[in-house]
């Protein structure tokens, strides 16, 4: 019979092994992979829930503080947690933060292609991002790769020599870039809002059309939203607002739709207006 | 014309020492997760409760005293859990245009384990269940469980010990 002494108190795992301190230990690695959780990180972004706690210098505009947090987000989220699939993610968003870090780069690097291959090249464009973390990588450090092709099959005296790897390397550049990954695309037409909403409704046209069923659907219409309420075209802004929210009734973005649009967005949307 | 916005209002002075949201979600997003599936949530939601527990941290953080963050967030992600399983009866089916990605790492034999373990801790009763979790999973001090179920630190301590004892047995009946 165990007797109650927190002062000698011991997790199951710090005990002696036992078929329930492995099953605690492997319950612990449950987790969101790290696309979901670079999903949330962008849409808590873009909603506006890190910007709070961001140094709010003279009152900027908050869209502007939400793309800076979100982009402080995953810069922090793909360095510090090391997620492989994350830090592609955060490459398109944080290339100045990636160019002042080669330590981590490195670290990064050799993560990505692994991860890449186990999620192939999702709608979060890993293709395109595997492209660029694969240069910086030294040579020194990659094991000498002969393909397959070119394994000798007469001739015995063919070894992997430096030149030969320099041969493969040239013989296989990285993959021509796919289309721009829907990230990129979503991420630019936010950072284009406020300079330029023209460009902005272009580049969430182009999403629609690229990624009719993309991940970030409800990111594209709220710049869409925001960028025609700049462009003065309220009308259309407001109807496109409504359709968001009819789409998604519990979208986390219904405070940053009121506030482009300047006005209240009803709960009921089928009602225009008020 | 512009109608001024209660909601544009940012929450007042922040204490330094408190972590942010984005601080608590690099650090404690994982156990939100972990939490909200032993809490009842099914796997295809995961994302977006987890997501709701961020925005409602998010929208509380000026009445957050910066104390035990993970027990803050456990609460929150308590009361998630309660609200969507009351939503439940009304979800039962969901149009989809692509399956849902449930965002678990694949792994088959890991998951037959967990699963394993899932099982048993369905037969303990909530509280202790609860105790068990936020101790022997996540590590959480005791006096931080305590305050995340809200119990006494000694009737946690009871609440393990007899956690402990069920699942031993029911693991060896399997």
């Amino acid at each position: 019979m165990m007797k109650l002494d927190p002062t000698n108190l011991h997790r199951i795992d710090e005990g002696p092994p036992s078929k329930l301190q492995r099953l605690i230990r492997r319950s612990r690695r449950r987790r969101p992979s790290t696309d979901a959780t670079s999903r949330m990180a962008a849409r808590l972004a873009s909603a506006g829930v890190f910007a709070a706690e961001a140094p709010t210098s003279s009152g900027g505009p908050a869209l502007l503080d939400g793309v800076r947090a979100g982009g402080a987000t995953l810069r922090r989220l793909a360095f510090g947690v090391g997620g492989g699939a994350l830090a592609l993610v955060a490459l398109g968003a944080a290339w100045s933060a990636w160019q002042e870090r080669p330590a981590d780069r490195m670290s990064d690097a050799v993560v990505a292609p692994t991860t890449a291959d186990r999620t192939g090249p999702s709608a979060l464009g890993t293709t395109a991002a595997v492209d660029s973390a694969a240069v910086p990588q030294p040579l020194s450090t990659i094991v000498p790769v002969v393909s397959v092709d070119e394994l000798p099959s007469t001739r015995p005296g063919l070894v992997a020599t430096s030149s030969t790897r320099t041969e493969v390397r040239s013989s296989s550049p990285p993959a021509p870039r796919r289309s721009e990954s829907e990230f990129a695309i979503i991420k630019r037409a936010q950072d284009a809002v406020l300079s330029s909403p023209a460009q902005a409704l272009d580049l969430a046209e182009q999403h629609a059309r690229a990624f009719p069923t993309g991940e970030l659907v409800q990111e594209r219409e709220v710049v869409a939203v925001e960028a025609l309420a700049r462009l003065g075209r309220k009308a259309e802004a407001k109807s496109r607002a409504n359709a968001l929210l009819t789409r998604y009734p519990r979208t986390p973005y219904v405070v940053r739709l009121e506030r482009a649009l300047g006005e209240p967005l009803s709960p009921a949307p089928s009602t225009s207006g008020r | 014309m512009s109608v001024a916005l209660s909601l544009q209002q940012r929450s007042p002075a922040i204490a330094v020492s408190r972590p942010g949201i984005e601080e608590l979600f690099t650090s404690c997003v994982d156990f939100v997760w972990r939490n909200l599936y032993q809490l009842g949530v099914a796997e295809v939601d995961l994302e977006d409760q987890t997501q709701e527990v961020f925005l409602i941290a998010h929208r509380r953080y000026a009445s957050w005293n910066g104390g035990h963050p993970r027990a803050w967030l456990y609460a929150i992600a308590r009361r998630c859990a309660s609200a969507y399983r009351r939503r439940g009866h009304r979800r039962y089916e969901l149009c989809v245009y692509d399956v849902p990605e449930n965002g678990m790492e694949p792994d088959p034999s890991e998951r037959f384990d967990v699963n394993e373990l899932d099982r048993a801790l369905d037969g303990l009763e909530e509280g202790k269940r609860a105790v068990f979790i936020l101790f022997e999973i996540e590590e959480l001090p005791m006096r931080e469980v305590a305050a995340a179920v809200g119990c006494p630190v000694q009737t946690a301590y009871a609440r393990l010990y007899a956690a402990r004892r069920e699942l031993a047995r029911a693991l060896s009946e399997e």
